[in-house]
């Protein structure tokens, strides 16, 4: 009942942003940051108690500004966030949270493939799908919305809460 | 008696009426107090579970408002909107804006959400919380749910309220009708209380009467007494004819011994006259008797003595013995005016154990008479009581018997039945003593054979001394008398030679007669000293002491062979 409820909000309210992708990608990259809250890393993933939380734009930036301004300020636990951008993902490299984005120079593939067994979040962009990403951004009805797939996450040693996983579309869908 | 300020008391009732109310108040007040503590947990318990509730709201919408998820935000306000006490809940994100709500009634809902402890706000809770994930902070939610109604909070505590009344009631009607039962039970204790005393004037009433009585019937018999003492006396004067004044000395002598007798019973009756217990042969002193109870008793009056011819001795005070049988067969002889016989009857009664102890004689005296009703019988042994009119009877003669026989260990009973006549029996102990020899006759009182002695006579009054004095002298003393014991002291003291001292105990001054006597031996230890009274708490007090008394009256042989038996050296110091 709740999914049908929700279906049916999607349906009805159409948000003003719809077919706007500056705002589309501004509200992703709020995301990126209120994902942080509801994963745990490793105390090892940080360099010390107060190291910084690193948050890896990978490939083509689609965000521009609006990432560095939703994660002004902010911080994970006690760890305050970077904003890195990669042209192409290297064997470890230093992230926690890992967006894929659309990239010449490297299939996503090849990106997971880098961080592969490491506790960094990987999140793919909905124009960029794939399977192995842990959380995967979808659309629906003109609302960003995502999928999560914990047990890939946890095969990393993150901990993924239960709450953002009630909330992922891939949940619903199963329910429908 | 009491007087008319000192109303008797009764006993502080346990409950007093004011008591009972202010139990039943207390009650109410606990009752009261504990409700109202009640309310303030319940109220506590209120908060805190809207506290809880708003807490998991908060946890459950973190993910929904961060997310702005508000189809799942608005699935967990539901969720909380199926209590029927909230009244309002909603969820605002991150930015302060309204994200999920609900709303059942009552004031909107405010547009911005101001996070703070729990709050009362009229009959409503308003618990507010952030929603927080990690450290970040999502949002907060808001929750405002209905306290109890007072209707409905009095009809919770209305069932409550009429129990703890009707327990206040019942304790107060309780208490009350306890303290009215302990009012009465006090008022009935006082009643009793003064029906006792009143009974108890009435006895001392009776008591007066009694006295009245026998204070006629003792004045009646001496007046007799002294009339014939009187009246011979002065027949004496008037003739010389030795026969003639023989008979009227007689009669004078024998009014005298009655007079005698008579204040022996009364002193019987007070118990002061103490025993002098012997061991006596029944028998032989009944055949003794015989004699006076023919004298006492009337010629249609027969009498007849059947004695168990192996009758165990008794230890009695034996003129006390005869006092009773004279007694019992006077009584009988009035319980018989037309005459008949009166059966005097011994016998053992064995006990049956080998050590005789418990074996009894019994004397039991019988007649012929009209009997004794059965709801006198009773009284019969009481001192005072008398069935013959003023004049006739002291009613002292069957309480003597009845002492007698206590005093001597034993009992006294009486059966009767009207019409046939009564017995009254006596019960004594046996004594397994040997009778004593019977003692020799007196012998002719003589003058002092040893020439004449000196006698220190003290007496306080004068007719007294002046006849002792006289006897005295008749027995060959020489006597001198002194008034008082400090006179009789100064006397002594002076260096007058006496050979004994003869004093009454009860006197005027310091010095009685038993002191005298004490300071006599403390300073003249070789002087002897013979007290005299009439007054027997005296001569027991005396006699206690070890030393000889002569009680009063006596005869001049009585004083003769006492005076003797001192002076002989029996008495006297070596």
């Amino acid at each position: 009942m709740a999914a049908a409820g929700l279906a049916l909000g999607a349906a009805l309210v159409r948000p003003a942003w719809a077919g706007d992708p500056s705002l589309e990608y501004a509200i992703k990259a709020d995301y990126l940051y209120k994902f942080t809250p509801f994963v745990e890393w490793p105390t090892t993933a940080f360099d010390g108690p107060v190291g910084p939380f690193k948050l890896c734009v990978a490939g083509q930036d689609p965000f521009g500004p609006v990432v560095d301004e939703a994660v002004r300020d902010h911080k994970v636990g006690d760890h305050p966030v970077i904003v890195i951008r990669l042209k192409t993902v290297d064997r470890g490299a230093p992230c926690h949270l890992l967006f894929l984005g659309r990239s010449r120079l490297q299939s996503p593939r090849r990106m997971l493939a880098a961080v592969d067994g490491q506790p960094v979040l990987t999140v793919a962009d909905d124009r960029f799908p794939t399977k192995r990403a842990m959380i995967q951004f979808v659309l629906i009805d003109g609302h960003v919305r995502f999928e999560i797939r914990s047990a890939v996450a946890q095969v990393s040693g993150l901990a993924v809460s239960s709450k953002l996983e009630a909330l992922s579309a891939t949940t619903k869908g199963d329910g429908r | 008696m009491i007087g008319k300020g000192q109303k008797p008391r009764g006993p502080r009732p346990v409950l007093t009426v004011s008591m009972a109310v202010g139990l039943a108040i207390a009650i109410v007040l606990a009752a009261f107090v504990m409700a109202l503590y009640n309310e303030r947990l319940s109220e506590r318990d209120r908060v805190r579970q809207a506290a809880v509730q708003v807490h998991i709201l908060a946890g459950s919408v973190a993910a929904p408002l961060a997310f702005d998820d508000r189809a799942a935000a608005r699935e967990y306000v539901d969720a909380l909107s199926s209590n029927p006490d909230v009244e309002a809940v909603a969820a605002y994100d991150m930015r302060g804006r309204l994200a999920a709500s609900f709303l059942r009634g009552g004031e909107a809902l405010p547009t911005a959400n101001t996070v703070g402890p729990p709050r009362v706000e009229g009959a409503r809770l308003v618990v507010t919380y952030p929603v927080t994930e990690g450290e970040t902070v999502l949002g907060s939610v808001y929750l405002r749910t209905v306290l109890e109604s007072p209707a409905r909070r009095a009809m919770r505590y209305a069932g409550f309220a009429l129990l703890i009344i009707m327990a206040a009631l019942l304790v107060a009607v309780l208490g009350a009708a306890n303290a009215r039962e302990a009012e009465a039970f006090g008022k009935l204790r006082a009643e009793i209380r003064e029906r006792e005393k009143a009974e108890e004037a009435l006895r001392q009433s009776q008591k007066m009467e009694a006295m009245g009585q026998l204070t006629g019937g003792v004045a009646h018999d001496f007046n007799n007494l002294l009339m014939v003492a009187s009246s011979g006396l002065d027949l004496m004067d008037r003739t010389t004819d030795p026969a003639r004044r023989e008979r009227l000395r007689q009669g004078i002598r024998q009014a005298i011994d009655r007079g005698a007798s008579l204040t022996q019973q009364l002193l019987a009756f007070s118990r002061r006259s103490p025993l002098k217990p012997e061991v006596v042969d029944i028998g032989r002193r009944l055949a003794g008797m015989h004699a006076l109870l023919d004298r006492s008793l009337r010629e249609d009056v027969a009498v007849e003595v059947k004695l168990a011819p192996d009758l165990w001795r008794i230890e009695v005070d034996a003129s006390q013995l005869e006092v009773a049988v004279l007694n019992i067969a006077i009584n009988a002889r009035d319980a018989m005016p037309d005459g008949g016989a009166i059966t005097i009857e011994g016998r053992n009664e064995p006990s049956g154990r080998p050590d005789g102890v418990g074996d009894m004689v019994r004397l039991s005296i019988r007649d012929t008479g009209v009997g004794v009703a059965p709801e006198m019988l009773s009284r019969l042994f009481e001192p005072f009581f008398t069935t013959k009119e003023v004049g006739k009877g002291t009613g002292l003669g069957l309480s003597q018997v009845y002492g007698f026989a206590r005093a001597s260990g034993g009992e006294a009973g009486v059966d009767s039945v009207l019409g046939q006549g009564t017995t009254i029996w006596l019960r004594i102990p046996r004594s397994t003593k040997a009778a004593p020899a019977e003692p020799a006759p007196a012998p002719p009182v003589r003058a002092n054979p040893e020439g004449r002695q000196r006698i220190l006579l003290v007496e306080d009054d004068d007719n007294v001394a002046h006849l002792v004095e006289e006897m005295l002298q008749e027995l060959g003393y020489e006597t001198r008398r002194a008034a008082a014991a400090a006179p009789a002291l100064d006397l002594l003291g002076a260096g007058e030679i006496f050979d004994l001292v003869f004093s009454d105990m009860v006197m005027p001054g310091d010095i009685g007669g038993l002191d005298l006597a004490r300071e006599i031996q403390r300073r003249w230890p070789r002087l002897p000293v013979i007290l005299t009274t009439g007054y027997s708490a005296a001569a027991t007090a005396a006699s206690g002491e070890g030393r000889r008394v002569l009680v009063k009256p006596y005869r001049i042989e009585a004083l003769a062979s006492e005076l003797e038996a001192v002076l002989s050296g029996a008495g006297r110091p070596a």
